[in-house]
């Protein structure tokens, strides 16, 4: 363990060194080891970021050595246990933005590697990482169905990443003590981004990335697989305009795919529609249906569409669907005239195809 | 293109300092085209690694080296989507592995997408899906060397045919076969066969880099040689399509012609097609095979004699068997001298005896305990394998000199036969010198009166 926060505290005198004028006597040895560290720091996020004793115990040693680097190198910017997983990432910035990094040192980040040359060492890092982020925008530029598939492969990888980050922190082995870990996370996610469609992708991938990952699930513990899945409409719940972002920005085939995959996802959605349905005001001068509250509903249109992909979705949710809408009918009145019952009007609306 | 574009534009704008503050906007443009190909990407490097100045001397060269830097700062570690960098960040991803993970995602989507056939709908006026798939190969056309697309590329190239939507860009059949040739790509074997299907240019190049590198590497043993053959891909590509395999042989024939005796050449073809009929008996262990199709131009009589491997008769059986096969060539070659029939029936029934050396083997192995009058029929075979042409008249000249016949055409006596098989004692080593033309030197002697010995 002291050997761990030794080491942690070595790299993040490097990072500040790197970004200083004693980079010009670097060479590649220098380079690789440099790299090489980085890669240490980011294994040790990734061992440990579940576990808050020893996440404590760096965090604790990196605010001390902050304070003295803050001392010793002008403009220097703090180093979080976060900020660990992104170590190679600081180095690179830093080494790039450094005019005194030897000109032979930034040509070895660039150069072109040999077939089978790996992340090994520093060698053509900078042409990797070009060589990925082009042939990602190059293909996504042809994947046909991007616009009408969702989510998308980059909301696809962060909802598989925040999956498998909350099967960690909430398997039976973690103990109870991890749920509130689990929440800080979602809550922090939610800060950084809004609530901007970003965020919503990504948990509705989150949630059908059980559905797609069929022959991961089988291999690992079951017990853990409906746990993270349930952990976030439980906090969905909590944080309703999340929520109701996600059911009404997300294209409705989505939902369909959550709603079969998932009885309490049923549940939750089915109230959601509900209340939409309760916040709308018939306006007897337009004759139609309006919202009441612009920020927090939908349209009678909107509403509509999804109770009509509700009952192509599969026979015995058109039956509960119709049942609900009719009792619903009913404690209104039970009326056949237009206006009087929000109810009523989407069963005629969605009756007719 | 790179160095071009870049001095180009230094003329235009006609100060480093001008054109310096409108590149971005320009590089923006043409940015994502030169990024992706692995070609031009090290030209552009190159270009502005040679724009940068070791010693600056002036303000403007020192501005310039800012610049440069910059610029790839800005390759290397910009973000587009500042709010996925974020959530990035956040789930703890180092930005590469996002990346990479994102990347091998689309792959897989991409295969996923490619990998659905139109299957000929009936309704003409609904949409396949094929046309995506020309516009996706054009696409990977600068993608081809990397690693991450290798999935993608080979489902692109075994994608079954299905209708006239979905073909396969040119230059993308080019440049996977270009990257192929420079071992720049990794694909598996069927998309390499598939590739061969294709393009016939990148079949001929692979046929031509397998001699290539076995005619230049005489001392190659047997095995490396079959090792070699085997890793090449090339029998199991012609063990499944039969086309290929006809089109290896015409190359292999030309050689034949062009480098006349060579014996490397000759162990190379033969080896080829063991393995081409290990490949083929390994693909249909059930059926029975017509070999016609693979021969087409073999004389029919002697397609399954030759092809039997020795390994399949009982050794007593080889004489005559061998025999048999000697007598039909020699019927051949005299109905090709007296002018009966055309070349090609000699050629090809010669061209399968190198495919069929085993033969040759066994003919070696009988001559160390034959009979003098058995002698005859095996020297002429193997007479026949090194000068398939008699241009020399080798094969009477050889018997007659080396003692077997004497002036007359009549067998001699034993002694000579070491010396005949110091001559014909092993293949690799015989190089048979031509001799003054000799006035007696009717076939017929040969393969008449050797019974008379």
């Amino acid at each position: 363990m002291e050997a761990i926060v030794k080491n942690v505290e070595r790299t993040t005198e490097l990072l500040a060194v790197s970004q200083t004028e004693t980079v010009q006597r670097w060479d590649k040895q220098t380079l690789d080891r440099a790299f090489q560290w980085t890669q240490y720091c980011q294994h040790v996020y990734t061992r440990f970021h579940a576990n808050p004793t020893v996440r404590d115990i760096l965090e604790k040693q990196l605010q001390v050595t902050n304070e003295s680097l803050r001392t010793t190198f002008h403009g220097y910017t703090d180093i979080t246990f976060s900020d660990l997983s992104q170590c190679q990432h600081l180095l690179l910035v830093g080494l790039l933005n450094n005019a005194a990094v030897p000109s032979s040192v930034v040509k070895l980040l660039f150069d072109t590697i040999t077939v089978g040359g790996k992340y090994k060492d520093a060698t053509g890092h900078c042409i990797e990482l070009i060589e990925v982020k082009s042939a990602c925008k190059v293909l996504s530029a042809i994947y046909l169905k991007r616009s009408t598939s969702f989510p998308g492969p980059d909301a696809d990888v962060l909802g598989m990443t925040l999956m498998e980050m909350l099967d960690i922190l909430l398997s039976p082995a973690a103990g109870g003590s991890k749920v509130g870990l689990a929440g800080k996370l979602l809550d922090n996610l939610l800060q950084t981004c809004g609530e901007n469609e970003n965020f919503s992708g990504v948990v509705a991938a989150a949630l059908l990335s059980r559905k797609n990952n069929k022959t991961a699930a089988a291999t690992t513990k079951m017990a853990s697989e409906g746990v993270s899945f349930h952990f976030i409409l439980d906090w969905l719940q909590q944080h309703h305009s999340l929520l109701h972002n996600m059911c009404s920005t997300l294209p409705i085939g989505l939902l369909m795919d959550l709603h079969q995959q998932s009885v309490r996802f049923r549940v939750t959605y089915g109230d959601m529609l509900k209340q939409w349905g309760s916040q709308l005001e018939y306006d007897v001068g337009e004759g139609e249906w309006v919202q009441m509250d612009t920020t927090d509903g939908v349209s009678f249109k909107t509403l509509s569409d999804h109770y009509r992909s509700l009952l192509g979705a599969c026979p015995s949710t058109k039956e509960d669907v119709e049942r609900e809408l009719t009792e619903l009918k009913v404690a209104d009145g039970d009326f056949d005239v237009r206006g009087l019952s929000v109810w009523g009007d989407l069963l005629s609306e969605i009756g007719q195809l | 293109m790179s160095l071009r574009m870049v001095s180009g534009l230094s003329i235009g704008y006609g100060s480093v300092d001008g054109w310096m503050d409108a590149l971005p906007n320009v590089l923006s443009c043409v940015l994502l085209c030169v990024l992706c190909s692995a070609e031009s990407r090290s030209l552009l490097l190159q270009s502005l690694w040679s724009l940068y100045s070791e010693e600056p001397h002036n303000a403007v060269e020192r501005k310039a080296n800012q610049w440069i830097r910059n610029v790839l700062c800005q390759l290397a570690t910009e973000e587009e989507d500042s709010a996925t960098h974020m959530l990035v960040k956040h789930m703890g991803l180092p930005p590469k592995e996002y990346n990479v993970k994102v990347l091998r995602k689309l792959v897989w989507l991409l295969v996923e997408e490619v990998g659905e056939s139109c299957s000929g709908l009936a309704d003409p006026n609904q949409r396949c899906s094929c046309d995506s798939v020309l516009a996706a190969s054009v696409a990977c056309v600068p993608l081809v060397t990397c690693p991450e697309t290798a999935p993608l590329i080979g489902a692109l190239l075994q994608r079954p045919v299905t209708c006239d939507k979905a073909a396969l860009s040119q230059d993308f059949l080019d440049a996977v076969s270009s990257a192929y040739s420079r071992k720049c790509v990794s694909l598996e074997a069927q998309a390499v066969v598939s590739l061969w299907c294709h393009n016939l240019a990148s079949l001929e190049g692979a046929v031509m880099s397998l001699l290539d590198s076995v005619l230049s590497n005489p001392a190659c043993i047997p095995h490396n040689l079959e090792n070699t053959i085997t890793h090449s891909l090339l029998p199991k590509a012609c063990s499944q399509h039969g086309s290929i395999f006809l089109i290896v042989n015409d190359i292999f024939r030309s050689m034949l012609v062009q480098v006349e005796g060579n014996q490397t050449l000759l162990s190379l073809i033969h080896t080829f097609t063991i393995c081409f009929l290990r490949e083929l008996a390994a693909l249909q262990p059930q059926e029975c095979v017509s070999l016609k199709a693979f021969f087409p131009h073999t004389p029919q009589s002697l397609l399954a004699p030759l092809l039997t491997h020795p390994s399949e008769m009982a050794q007593e059986a080889w004489p005559e068997h061998l025999a048999w096969i000697t007598a039909s060539l020699q019927r051949l070659t005299e109905e090709e001298e007296e002018g009966n029939r055309g070349q090609c029936g000699v050629f090809e029934a010669w061209f399968l005896l190198v495919q069929c050396a085993d033969w040759l083997e066994v003919a070696n192995q009988l001559l160390v305990s034959a009979r003098p009058q058995d002698c005859g029929p095996l020297l002429w075979l193997l007479t026949f394998y090194h000068h398939p042409t008699n241009r020399g008249h080798q094969r009477t000249q050889q018997l007659v000199c080396t003692g077997w016949l004497d002036a007359k055409g009549y067998c001699c006596q034993l002694p000579r036969y070491t010396e005949c098989t110091k001559h014909y004692g092993h293949l690799p080593n015989i190089r048979l010198k031509p001799l003054p033309f000799c006035p007696q030197n009717s076939l017929n002697l040969l393969g008449m009166d050797y019974t008379r010995c």
